[in-house]
């Protein structure tokens, strides 16, 4: 049994330097196209293997459309696509011109001995984007509801203090009026009171819906 | 009205304020108590020091029954002087006449007006005259059923030639003519008595005016009307009321011995004494005075040596005898009668409806007949008191029979030409409708009533929102009907109005004037509160605007956008529109051009304001992202919505006359008609406009709801006690 361990250790060692000797694929002429307004290359960071460019590609795609959006679209849009699922991203790959590129990096000498290699395989993913015309829709409308929803918040908790400053103004001159400015002092008191209440429930509101 | 302490403040050593109770011509008056919890009144002298220190010390020896007692005069540390006073909770008899708009019953006359005289006869007696006797400064101990005359703020000895008096006193309402030439005596407070009796009487003063100089004016001019009087007392009235004071009576047992009431007759220059005039005796001695037929035996249980006359004797006691209040309680029958006597008095037109321009009177007066009719009614009504069974029974039959007073003739039908049978059929249909609106407009439920006919009209509209043009429909058709029939019937604007004055009893302008004199506080509250009212009311009702479109318990974030900018269009327009009416409110000759003109810049800003909110909602005005449909017409003008909403605005405001519909002396709270007339405008727009029709209506239906319940509403019962309020303020 030794012995065939060592034969099979012996044979992967063989196949790896003959992998690291083989020549880099080029790659091809679409991960070098020049971006356009809805077509453009996203890459993902480099891997040390196959599978974590695979599970990096969706993410970096989904990254880079938020910033699309954003700069389409203006602040907060990168949150509506930011909010979106993976798997709608996978339907902008233009063309299925999704590739793993496998490539070689050299170390200088310094690092080749402290390594204790020359060089190392590493893998990046190239996917072309393509924002079609319903993507753009689905994100326009997502990026409305997301303003409209911060507007109408903002909405109600600007008339909620209005409203209150304004009952709380009236209900001060009313009590005034029918007490004849007999109790001001403590009508002033209590209308502080209630405008500091007041504020405290509007924070509150507001910080519950934002 | 400000007053200088607080509960609590102790300005004067041993006594502690509790509350203000009112600010006179002379200071303020505070409820308080003394260190042993005695409570009394203390009366803070500000103004006019040495004559008001002067008129109560003259008093401060004075015990009647039915004079509040002065106690003290004393100064605190930081040189304020105070009266110290005895302090009665009340009612007044201000009040008490409040509640009894035509003259309070013949019983409850005899124990208010001889407790009145009985208290100014003791005043008279020491040498002073009152100066200012009112019903205001007269009250009801309820606690020890007594009625007590109160305020010697402007007490004063009667000097000798009587003269001398300078300035302005007492109030205007009761102000003796002689008074302007300041040569005056007791025969003012005589005076005084007798414009009491015929308020007691007729529940009304005998000259009034929109101000104090033509009150003053008619009472040295004008003669008084004793028509609406009860007979056996005018002459008294006359005795009181003469012109020249040595013509009235000379002394307050001339007075009541005068009075029509058997216990005075043949007693004049005799005494009223404690217990006979004016006071509530305890339950056990009014039951004792009761039981006890002789007349002696009974006045010699109650009588008093506290005497106002020189005839001092048991013997000439009047042998009147109060019971206490609860005594009073009428039975059944006597209650019956009562409500019987007040309808038959209110047939009688109330004074303040006679207008003071004669031209405007004769133009607005009813047709001859009407005149004749009413004359008829009220000269058979005066001595109602003295009607027998009969007679008031026949007298009900034709008022219940309606406006019976009005049409005595009997109706030649058969003679008349068929236009004119049509014409009568018209007036009377419309007369009938006409009543049966004011009865409704003043009953409690009324607006309740007619909110929920607008929830149920509402709930129609959310599930079945095709059936809003056929309601609409339906409405204006009713509507051209009525107007049509109402011009037929020949109803004009100044006969409503004459109608309206009539109802209220005052005149428009004098409550307009009125308001006008409020503090610039009390009507930036009022202002400030309806605003409030108002977007409240448009924060609810829009939901139905929501609910045509969607589902409330599922809307999505578009369905509440659109309610979002629905509710800022109606409030921007509700504030616009009260802000208006505020300003106008007060304006008796508008220019109704000019008006139009103000709300048409109005509707101009809240249609700019409502496409601004569309757009930072993003709201399709159109509408069309909604599942329903909506029903749009097939012809108009298809104008782009930023242009279609502010001409649907400005065309809003501009053609409703809104400031009546805010007007605070409107007919009622909330008036369907006000709310039909905006949506068939509404519709007729959106047709125009190429608008949805139902946010149209929507709008304008919030709109017009949302103002009528906000916009501050004077009932017709406070309408004149806010004008009588007003107008004694005014005085003082």
């Amino acid at each position: 049994m030794p012995m065939l361990q060592s034969i099979f250790i012996l044979l992967f060692s063989l196949l790896a330097l003959q992998t690291s000797d083989q020549e880099e694929k080029k790659l091809p002429e679409w991960t070098n196209a020049p971006a356009e307004s809805s077509l453009f290359v996203v890459q993902t960071e480099e891997f040390s293997n196959h599978l974590d460019v695979t599970d990096g590609l969706l993410p970096a795609v989904k990254n880079e459309v938020s910033d699309w959006a954003r700069r389409t679209y203006g602040a907060g849009c990168d949150q509506v696509v930011g909010s979106m699922p993976l798997e709608e991203f996978r339907k902008l790959i233009y063309e299925n011109q999704e590739i793993v590129h496998e490539f070689r990096r050299v170390y200088d000498k310094e690092t080749a001995k402290r390594l204790e290699a020359e060089y190392d395989i590493y893998y990046r993913g190239y996917v072309r984007v393509s924002i079609n015309d319903a993507f753009r829709d689905q994100v326009k409308q997502g990026f409305n509801k997301f303003r409209l929803t911060n507007r109408l918040c903002t909405t109600l908790v600007s008339a909620l203090f209005i409203f209150g400053l304004m009952g709380i103004a009236w209900g001060y001159l009313s009590a005034n009026r029918v007490s004849r400015g007999f109790y001001i002092s403590r009508l002033r008191w209590i209308t502080g009171g209630l405008l500091i209440a007041l504020i405290f429930v509007c924070y509150s509101v507001a910080s519950r819906l934002f | 009205m400000k007053f200088s302490y607080p509960s609590g403040a102790k300005p004067l050593t041993g006594y502690t304020i509790k509350r203000g109770i009112g600010i006179g011509g002379f200071g303020e008056v505070y409820f308080a108590l003394n260190d042993a919890g005695k409570e009394v009144a203390l009366k803070k002298i500000q103004r006019n020091l040495d004559i008001e220190l002067r008129g109560v010390r003259q008093c401060l020896n004075i015990r009647h029954v039915n004079l509040i007692a002065l106690w003290d005069i004393q100064t605190s540390n930081s040189q304020e002087s105070w009266v110290v006073m005895e302090y009665v909770p009340g009612p007044s008899l201000r009040d008490i006449l409040d509640d009894y708009r035509r003259g309070i019953p013949e019983i409850m006359l005899k124990q208010w007006f001889t407790s009145i005289a009985s208290g100014v006869a003791c005043l008279h007696h020491r040498g002073i005259v009152h100066r200012d006797l009112k019903p205001a400064n007269v009250f009801l101990d309820e606690d020890a059923h007594v009625i007590k005359i109160g305020d010697y703020g402007l007490s004063k000895f009667i000097s000798c030639n009587q003269s001398g008096q300078t300035g302005t006193v007492g109030t205007v309402h009761y102000m003796a003519p002689e008074i302007s030439k300041g040569i005056y005596g007791k025969e003012i407070d005589i005076y005084a008595l007798g414009i009491v009796l015929y308020e007691l009487l007729t529940g009304d003063v005998p000259f009034n005016g929109e101000t104090s100089q033509e009150i003053m004016y008619k009472h040295l001019l004008e003669k008084v009307d004793y028509d609406l009087c009860p007979a056996p007392y005018r002459k008294v009235l006359e005795g009181c009321l003469t012109k020249e004071p040595e013509s009235r009576f000379s002394n307050v047992s001339e007075l009541m011995a005068a009075m029509p009431w058997p216990e005075f007759n043949g007693k004049e220059g005799q005494l009223l004494s404690l217990h006979a005039v004016g006071v509530f005796p305890r339950p056990e001695n009014a039951m004792a005075a009761m039981t006890n037929t002789d007349p002696a035996a009974t006045s010699g249980a109650q009588i008093e040596p506290i005497l106002i006359s020189n005839q001092n004797s048991a013997a000439h006691i009047p042998a009147i005898i109060f019971g206490p209040l609860s005594d009073y309680a009428p039975n059944e029958d006597q209650l019956r009668e009562d409500e019987r006597l007040r309808q038959l008095r209110k047939t009688t037109p109330p004074r303040d409806s006679q207008l003071d321009d004669p031209d405007m009177a004769s133009s607005i007066a009813p047709p001859k007949e009407k005149k004749l009719a009413r004359r008829t009614t009220v000269v058979g009504m005066d001595p109602v008191a003295l009607m027998g069974p009969d007679e008031i029974e026949t007298a009900l039959d034709e008022m219940e029979s309606g406006a019976g007073q009005v049409i005595r003739n009997p109706k030649p039908k058969g003679k008349l030409r068929l236009s004119q049978r049509k014409r009568i059929f018209a007036k009377k249909v419309a007369r009938k409708i006409h009543r049966t609106e004011d009865r409704f407009s003043n009953h409690i439920s009324a607006t309740p009533i007619r909110l929920g006919l607008l929830a149920i009209a509402g709930s129609t509209l959310v599930a079945w929102p095709h059936w809003l043009p056929w309601m609409v429909m339906v409405f204006a058709v009713a509507w051209i009907a009525w107007l049509l029939m109402r011009s037929w019937a020949g109803k004009s604007e100044l006969e409503r109005q004459a109608r309206l004055e009539r109802k209220t009893g005052v005149h428009p302008n004098v409550i307009r004037k009125s308001i006008e004199e409020l503090p610039a506080s009390d009507r930036v509250t009022e202002w400030l509160g309806s605003i409030l009212v108002a977007s409240l009311a448009c924060v609810v009702l829009c939901l139905f605007g929501l609910a045509v479109w969607q589902s409330i318990g599922t809307a999505n974030v578009e369905g509440w956008a659109f309610y979002t900018w629905l509710t800022f269009s109606c409030v921007s327009a509700c504030t616009g529109i009260l802000s208006t009416a505020k300003f106008l409110e007060t304006q008796t000759d508008g220019d109704d051009l000019q008006r139009r003109m103000v709300l048409v810049g109005i509707g101009s800003l809240t249609g700019l304001i409502s496409i601004i909110v569309a757009n930072v909602f993003l709201v399709d005005l159109t509408c069309a992202n909604f599942d329903r449909p909506d029903l749009l017409s097939s012809f108009g003008i298809p104008l782009p919505a930023f242009l279609a909403w502010p001409i649907f605005f400005v065309a809003l405001f501009g053609v409703i006359g809104w400031w009546r519909v805010a007007d605070p002396i409107r007919k009622s709270r909330l008036r369907l008609r006000e709310v039909g007339i905006s949506l068939v405008w509404a519709t007729v727009l959106s047709l125009l406009l190429c608008l949805p029709l139902v946010n149209c209506c929507i709008l304008a239906g919030v709109v017009s709801v949302s103002v009528q319940l906000a916009s501050p509403w004077l009932s017709h019962a406070r309408r004149e006690q806010f004008c009588l309020g007003v107008q004694e303020s005014k005085v003082a």
